[in-house]
């Protein structure tokens, strides 16, 4: 081989490598990833808090926690996104929300995901949905439909249910204060 | 004599090569469009743009480095970090009052909507990009009812933010804020 074959080679390998980190963070692929884009098309208007960090930038927020909260970023640190939307609702729409919230509910459920919790009660509909891959949870859904606001939340990568209060908490989703973990704990 | 005038003159034209473009930003005037198509009954007009790239950054650094003072070091550290800063500040013009200002820029090139939050009257979207292992590129666009701001910054913004939560103290001490006494006794 040449010098200058070896050094098309080596240069070849190296945008290989520089490639491979973006191919590896393709999120969408995981099995705890859920496609929210679903939901948005049900709603007339954009939502009113839209959420989505992943790769390096969860890496970031990562970082940036461990200084304030070790634990928090211990949790952080096993997930590989977060993606939240929610939505201002009126009274006069919450009947319609709450059948898109279960039309996409059923759906997750066809696809493989574990009710851990499901509360309906007046002024209330909260679902938690869990995707297992083998041994490992691999994500978690939360659909919270109350007066006045309708959220969906879903977070890919290894979550303890009764950790989800800390992350709403870090990423100010209010509507993951609260949540319920079903009794699943690590 | 007439070899000062000349260097001047060369000195005066260098200067203005290297700063006219730094009053206007093509991607900013697309972002502009963008908004303003998106919402046709408000007008924006420019009010103030400025495109720093990595020369006139590097001149800002040098200049600081004239200036002997723990601001001007934090200025430095972060100057150091970034390689180019584009800021554009728009004035709203409605043509009629009801109207409530949107702003979605289409996921483009890479760019991934971080965090989007939209109220009555105002929103604020974060966009982000990555390259090398790391978020390279930052995009913000604020907007209420009166002003529309758009601020692109690309550099290392990961050691930004984590240099500035380590300056945050210091930061916090020369703002002078005062913790409370609660906050004290609890230590």
């Amino acid at each position: 081989m040449t010098m200058k074959q070896a050094f098309l080679v080596a240069a070849l390998v190296l945008a290989m490598a520089a490639l491979s980190p973006a191919q590896a963070q393709d999120v969408s692929r995981e099995a705890g990833y859920v496609d929210l884009s679903s939901i948005e098309r049900s709603f007339a208007s954009p939502p009113k808090v839209e959420v989505n960090v992943r790769g390096s930038l969860l890496r970031l927020v990562v970082e940036a926690s461990r200084r304030e909260d070790p634990g928090l970023a211990d949790v952080l640190s096993r997930l590989k996104a977060v993606q939240v939307r929610s939505w201002d609702v009126e009274m006069s729409q919450r009947a319609d929300i709450e059948r898109h919230a279960e039309t996409f509910t059923q759906r997750l459920s066809r696809g493989g995901w574990e009710t851990v919790v499901r509360v309906r009660e007046v002024g209330q509909n909260v679902g938690v949905f869990l995707r297992e891959s083998g041994d490992l949870i691999s994500g978690l859904t939360i659909v919270v439909v109350e007066d006045g606001e309708a959220t969906f939340v879903n977070i890919v990568g290894d979550i303890d249910p009764s950790e989800v209060g800390m992350i709403g908490q870090r990423f100010n989703i209010d509507g993951l204060t609260g949540v319920p973990d079903g009794g699943r704990r690590r | 004599m007439r070899s000062r005038i000349a260097a001047a003159a060369a000195v005066a034209l260098a200067a203005l090569v290297l700063l006219s473009g730094c009053f206007t930003s093509r991607e900013l005037s697309g972002i502009q469009r963008t908004i303003d198509r998106q919402n046709p009954n408000v007008e924006l007009r420019r009010n103030f743009v400025l495109n720093a790239g990595s020369g006139t950054i590097h001149l800002l650094e040098r200049g600081a480095s004239l200036w002997k003072s723990d601001e001007s070091l934090i200025a430095r550290r972060y100057l150091s970090d970034i390689d180019r800063i584009k800021v554009g500040i728009y004035d709203v013009r409605t043509r009629n009052s009801d109207h409530r200002l949107t702003f979605d820029l289409p996921p483009r090139e890479g760019w991934i909507p971080a965090i989007v939050v939209r109220g009555e009257g105002q929103s604020t979207a974060v966009h982000y990009r990555e390259a090398r292992g790391g978020v390279r590129d930052l995009l913000i666009v604020a907007g209420d009812d009166e002003q529309v701001v758009v601020v692109r910054m690309r550099g290392d913004l990961g050691r930004i933010l984590l240099r500035a939560l380590e300056d945050r103290e210091e930061i916090i001490r020369r703002s002078g804020y005062v913790r409370s006494d609660r906050e004290t006794s609890d230590g």
